[in-house]
Order: structure tokens, then sequence, then C-alpha cells
């Protein structure tokens, strides 16, 4: 299968600092809209409104974890196709399998290159569609 | 006029190195704010544990994202100390003197951070 083109993503953090970073770092080709969000009910309706192609969660956060955050999708017919990428500081094999059983296309181990950040996001998305 | 990836690249490392005077400044702010819940948490307030935990945990991933690698150290060993052994939990003594270390250690990093 043929990768359709990543248009869209949105990348949900409570960190205002890495939410910039992210949004700087994918943007460094200008193919791709980033839009943010801090929350996990602001991100479920930006999902609604925006249908961004890909959506890239933070694991830990406060109120709604990024998993509280795709159960929500995946429990929701307009959102349960949208492929869903986990950034988080605890990477190991074990944390990967358990989100990829969650149904996660794949894992970004934090912190992050900037610099590299969109390559390590086309992979996943690559694969994802192969 | 199009930037090429070059100009955006070079825009980017410049807005990460104003983000990490910023984040050096907000930390100092953060650290006494985990000193006061430390204190709080030795009163037997257990809730506190968690709150440093997510402060911690915050400042060791921007921190490490923004290159700051000590500090950033610093702060997941914080996080570490301040995971939750059990619901309601208040750490013992040593435990307690171990995360008091570890903020004062932060201190320090803090201070040679901006040298």
């Amino acid at each position: 299968m043929n990768a359709r083109a990543l248009k869209s993503l949105l990348y949900v953090d409570d960190d205002a600092d890495i939410r910039e970073i992210v949004q700087m770092s994918l943007t460094l080709d200008g193919e791709m809209t980033v839009l943010l969000c801090g929350e996990g009910e602001g991100a479920l309706r930006k999902m609604r409104d925006e249908r961004p192609d890909l959506v890239v969660l933070d694991v830990m956060m406060p109120g709604m974890d990024g998993p509280a955050i795709l159960a929500r999708m995946r429990a929701d017919a307009e959102l349960a196709d949208i492929p869903v990428i986990f950034m988080t500081a605890k990477a190991d094999a074990q944390e990967v399998a358990r989100f990829r059983q969650l149904s996660a296309i794949g894992v970004i181990a934090k912190p992050f290159d900037p610099m590299a950040l969109t390559s390590q996001v086309m992979a996943l998305w690559k694969s994802h569609h192969e | 006029m199009n930037e090429s990836r070059e100009d955006k690249a070079a825009a980017a490392r410049a807005r990460m190195a104003e983000l990490a005077e910023k984040f050096i400044d907000r930390t100092r702010g953060e650290l006494a704010t985990m000193r006061e819940h430390l204190a709080k948490l030795a009163a037997g307030d257990a809730s506190m544990l968690g709150e440093i935990h997510q402060l911690a945990h915050r400042m060791a991933g921007t921190g490490a994202t923004l290159g700051l690698v000590p500090l950033s150290e610093c702060a997941a060993q914080i996080e570490y100390l301040a995971e939750i052994p059990a619901p309601g939990a208040v750490p013992n003594a040593a435990a307690l003197a171990q995360l008091s270390d570890a903020l004062d250690a932060l201190e320090k990093q803090l201070r040679s951070a901006a040298l």
C-alpha cells in the first residue's frame, strides 16, 4: 500500500515549550500543518473539527493522559481511525509493546532531536501504510 | 520569499536558546515550589509527592529536549525519588532527606547553568 501524504498532524502535550519545539521541528520542511493542544478534551474537540491525518500524544499529562485520550478516540466512531503516535521518556521495549497493543502505530522517545523529528514521524507514518 | 530549511533550522535553534533561558528562570520558581511541597509532604500531606513528581517529570523532559542535560538529569533523579510507593504513603525520613538532597543538587546545577 502506498503511503498517502501526511498533510496535517495534531500534537498534544501539556508543556508549552515542547509544543512550540515540536511545531518548529515539524514545519522545517514546510509541508505539514501542525496543530497543537495542551489537554485532552480540547484535543478531542480539535480532532473532530480539524480531522488531522495523524495525532501525536505525550503519554504523561495531568488530567487525561495520552493512553486515556487514545481510548476515547477508539471509542468514538468519528475519531477511531486516526493513527496515533506516542511520545514518552519511558520508551523501553515493554512500554512500546504496551502502546502498540493500545493501537498506537509507534512510539518516539523523549528527549527527541528537533532536527530529526520529521524523519522519525515520517518513518512511522510510512511503515503504518506499508 | 520562501525560507530555506537551513534558515528555518537556524531560526529554530535561536528560538530554542531563548526557550532554554526562560526554562532556567522558570525552573528556579518551580524549585521553590518543590521545596514548599516537600515541607508539606514532611508534615504529612502525601498528595505533595505526586505534585513534586509531575513538576520534576516535565522539568526533566523539557530540559533534555532543550539540551540542558545535567539539569535534566537532576530533575530526573527527583522524579525517580518521587515515584509514589503506595497511594497515600508518606516517604520515611531517609527518603525525604534524599529528596531534599536532590533538590539541593538541582539548585547547584541551576546556579552553574546561569553562569
